[in-house]
């Protein structure tokens, strides 16, 4: 018992969210339950504006459910930390800040030694291929430039959970590739667990070990599909028939859902 | 190259403006006397009104150069500390918004006589009036910029792991600068209309004082001498201001 709640480590029981509105009660969420154990990526896909966002939010610990109860590890969420930093779908990095030192924002607030972080910022810097723009302000970056500052700013924090709202939405077709397998790779390492929003569902497939389909809202979560890929996956499973054939079953139930 | 060959191209063409409203300003008062010297004193009428004073002018000058920084100074810190405490606190945002809100329409020129009758002609009245303007563009300014910092800044902020605490130093107050740098620009300009106004309506020593007393005995060249003093003055705190500023802004999109 003591080894599965350990690895239960995002649970989601019986969850509803309303929202009070000028026009009345809202409800966005109906009855979630959902488990990530440790190490797992999860993606959710659904309907524009069903409530992936708010999933993320509960669990963020920047919203509290109406009913039920989300818990990290055991423990009710209450509030935001770094044991589960978001990377948001909005535009999110500090724009007084050049781009190291939003990079060096997570280890500095949290008050952690230098020595410990310190070598990890030119890393994740020549990761995301931002190392020639260290010095500059985000003002200077494009959106794309931005979007991958906020990502290392993520890792860098090395949480445990990840909580990604679309991030890769603003990238073109080639970076978004590059970033979606050092996702895959920087996180398998690190046994890191991920919730992943997504719109796009052959991202969803490559990344995913398990795909959830929501329902519009007020959203439920009508299908859990797993994806039987081995951790360790490279951009030519996307030519996969298996691939194709998970990615069309979904894209079935997803068009299926969103004329409900 | 070309680019500065351009540059000293345009300023020599605002060089050139300068002088021809100078030489203009010659021609039209000492040179053929279209304009008496009671209305519009010459440029070396006004020149020898300098000679004559010479250090007095500074005396009067750095007078109402201190009072201006001086309140300027203090109205806008206590005006960006008051603002921070009502953006964040309900309870005293409710109990002192509806007296700022009161007080905020009246000009502050119209508070001179009641300002005199308080703190007769010296100082101490000078700086209160001024200071109050200033901070009462600085409160509304950090108000509504402490209102307007984009929530996802503050999420991302915790996020990462920083405390309440850390959030406000780290994202609100950096957050805030830009605002605080145009109300501190806005409150300068104010600092010192204020300041001569109320040197005009009672002062021992001041450009406004030296403007006024010169205005009685129909000295006209020491009135234009003073005006040109706060002209000189005014620009120079603009532009020592604008330098700050743009250092301060550099990160946003258009610093200023």
């Amino acid at each position: 018992m003591s080894t599965l709640s350990s690895e239960n480590l995002i649970l989601l029981n019986n969850v509803c969210k309303d929202f009070d509105t000028p026009k009345g009660k809202i409800t966005v969420l109906q009855h979630i339950n959902l488990t990530v154990n440790k190490g797992e990526k999860v993606c959710i896909v659904g309907p524009s504006g069903c409530g992936k966002t708010t999933i993320l939010n509960m669990i963020a610990g920047f919203l509290q459910p109406s009913s039920g109860e989300v818990s990290i590890n055991g423990k009710k969420v209450v509030k935001p930390g770094p044991d589960r930093t978001v990377v948001f779908q909005k535009d999110s990095v500090f724009p007084w800040l050049t781009v190291r030192k939003n990079l060096e924002y997570g280890p500095k607030v949290r008050g952690l030694p230098r020595s410990e972080w310190e070598s990890k910022i030119d890393f994740y810097l020549e990761k995301v291929k931002l190392t020639e723009f260290a010095d500059r302000y985000p003002k200077e970056l494009s959106g794309g430039m931005r979007k991958r500052v906020d990502i290392a700013r993520a890792y860098i924090n090395s949480p445990e959970i990840l909580l990604m709202d679309e991030p890769f939405g603003p990238l073109d077709v080639m970076t978004k590739e590059v970033m979606q397998k050092d996702l895959l790779d920087l996180t398998r390492e690190e046994n890191k667990s991920i919730i992943f929003i997504t719109h796009d569902i052959e991202e969803a497939v490559f990344l995913g070990d398990r795909v959830i389909v929501m329902t519009a809202r007020p959203a439920k979560i009508h299908s859990d599909i797993k994806i039987p890929f081995p951790k360790d996956r490279d951009p030519s499973l996307k030519m996969e028939p298996e691939f194709q054939r998970l990615r069309k079953q979904i894209d079935g139930i997803f068009k299926g859902v969103e004329q409900e | 190259m070309n680019k500065f060959f351009h540059r000293s191209k345009w300023m020599l063409v605002s060089i050139g403006s300068l002088l021809v409203m100078l030489i203009l300003w010659k021609i039209l008062t000492s040179g053929t006397g279209l304009i008496k010297p009671l209305y519009f004193p010459s440029p070396e009428g006004v020149w020898a009104a300098i000679t004559m004073m010479n250090e007095g002018v500074f005396y009067h000058a750095g007078a109402t150069l201190i009072r201006v920084v001086v309140s300027w100074f203090i109205g806008s810190a206590i005006g960006v500390i008051t603002g921070l405490i009502l953006a964040k606190s309900k309870w005293t945002f409710h109990i002192l918004n509806p007296i700022i809100e009161a007080l905020r329409p009246v000009p502050p020129v119209a508070l001179i006589p009641l300002v005199l009758i308080w703190f007769g002609v010296g100082d101490s009245g000078k700086i209160f009036l001024s200071a109050l303007a200033c901070f009462m563009v600085m409160v509304v300014n950090t108000i509504v910029a402490s209102g307007n910092v984009p929530p996802v800044y503050l999420q991302a902020s915790e996020t990462l792991g920083a405390t309440p605490g850390k959030t406000y130093r780290t994202v609100v107050l950096p957050a805030i600068i830009p605002e605080i740098m145009s109300g501190a620009r806005i409150g300068i300009a104010l600092s010192f209309a204020v300041t001569v106004a109320v040197e005009f309506m009672g002062a021992k020593y001041g450009v406004g004082y030296l403007i006024m007393q010169a205005s009685r005995t129909l000295n006209t060249e020491v009135v234009i001498l003073g005006t040109i003093i706060i002209g000189i003055e005014a620009f120079l705190l603009e532009r020592l201001l604008k330098i700050i500023s743009s250092k301060a802004t550099k990160w946003t999109e258009n610093p200023n």
